[in-house]
């Protein structure tokens, strides 16, 4: 997900400006065209553990 | 609360017994799937932390399609306006306490569950009502009311009850009567992390759902349908995708249903008379796996504990509307 839509989905929807809806929706269907031609999303590489995971081993001090 | 009022939804059961005289097809096909699932779903209430959030999801999801429909076909908003309308209710119903629910960056990439995310909600419904933009399948109008035939409640009595003043009543809600080619159908829709493979669709035919959904089509709103189309969106990492499939029914195959219905009807009352609903322990590693099945695995005596420590309650009632 591209950092300006992060920091909308991260905001009230109640205080979005008349652009930021729009965006959000050409975002998704910037998407959804380069799905359909073939372009792979991004691979992100997943942590080994999950976060609650990671969490609770560092405050048992085991990580 | 509604105008001073307070509103009370009747039990499904019986007042005072474990008899269930309201049905739908989840309440059915548990008992149909293993009696003890039944009992724990049905009677204790209790629910997987799982599988409230894909029943979470597929509810917002359900919302948001029906939202567009209503404003599409009653209020004759364009696509664009529509699209707008839905995304903007999806976002406010997501966003709870001062925060967004299930935000992708809070969910444990490795768990499948967390493909149920916000953001991946509103991608599904983005890139859905831009593929179904010039849908095919047409929302069929009430003819009585002149309403698009979505989201629709149904309840009706099937023969005798357990006792005169509690007929059995079927209910449940269709999501969408659509006319396409010329027939019409009930458009189920399905919100699922699995690949939407002809496995997938198999899960379908013969079906509980699919069966009741053509019987109350035919009954409740007086409108005889070939059968169900199941309209089905995988939601996966990076992409939604959309597949639908035909689930036919004949007249005989209705007829058997409701015939096999009687039966199963009759075996959750003796269950209940004998207060004991007993394990189908060919069917825990089905269906993906029964949320019970480390509870059934455990020695009764402690399997109370670890329902009360891994389990939420939620009462299931098909009487409560949507």
């Amino acid at each position: 997900m591209s950092t300006d839509l992060a920091e909308l989905f991260d905001r009230d929807p109640l205080k979005y400006t008349d652009a930021d809806l729009p965006l959000i929706i050409a975002r998704m269907r910037e998407a959804q065209a380069q799905f359909e031609l073939g372009v792979k999303a991004p691979i992100v590489p997943k942590p080994k553990k999950a976060k609650a995971t990671i969490d609770l081993l560092k405050d048992l001090g085991l990580e | 609360m509604d105008g001073g009022t307070v509103t009370t939804v009747p039990s499904p059961f019986i007042p005072g017994t474990k008899y269930q005289y309201a049905w739908d097809s989840t309440s059915l096909g548990w008992l149909k799937e293993c009696p003890r699932k039944y009992y724990y779903h049905m009677i204790m209430g209790y629910v997987g932390r799982g599988e409230s959030i894909h029943l979470e999801f597929g509810i917002l999801y359900h919302e948001a399609l029906e939202l567009y429909d209503q404003l599409r076909i009653a209020h004759k908003y364009d696509h664009e306006q529509s699209v707008k309308m839905v995304v903007s209710s999806v976002l406010q119903k997501t966003w709870r306490n001062g925060a967004p629910w299930r935000a992708t960056k809070d969910l444990a990439p490795d768990d499948k569950a967390s493909l149920k995310s916000r953001e991946n909600l509103v991608r599904t419904v983005v890139w859905y009502l831009d593929k179904f933009r010039d849908d095919p399948a047409k929302t069929k109008i009430n003819s009585a009311t002149g309403l698009p035939m979505v989201e629709l409640h149904f309840q009706f009595e099937i023969g005798s009850g357990i006792d005169l003043n509690y007929p059995y009543v079927l209910c449940g809600y269709l999501d969408r009567v659509v006319e396409f080619q010329g027939e019409t159908f009930v458009m189920d829709r399905k919100s699922t992390t699995q690949t939407l493979s002809t496995y997938y669709f198999e899960q379908y035919d013969p079906d509980n759902q699919m069966s009741l959904y053509t019987v109350a089509s035919q009954i409740a709103f007086k409108t005889p349908v070939k059968g169900v189309i199941v309209d089905a969106a995988q939601i996966a990492v990076g992409f939604s995708r959309f597949v639908r499939s035909f689930v036919f029914k004949t007249p005989d195959q209705i007829e058997e249903w409701l015939n096999d219905l009687k039966v199963w009807l009759a075996q959750a009352r003796t269950f209940a008379n004998l207060n004991r609903w007993p394990q189908n322990d060919k069917s825990c590693h089905k269906y993906g796996g029964c949320p019970f099945r480390d509870i059934c695995s455990k020695s009764p005596s402690v399997r109370d504990k670890f329902l009360e420590s891994s389990f939420e309650r939620r009462e299931w009632n098909p009487l409560i509307p949507r």
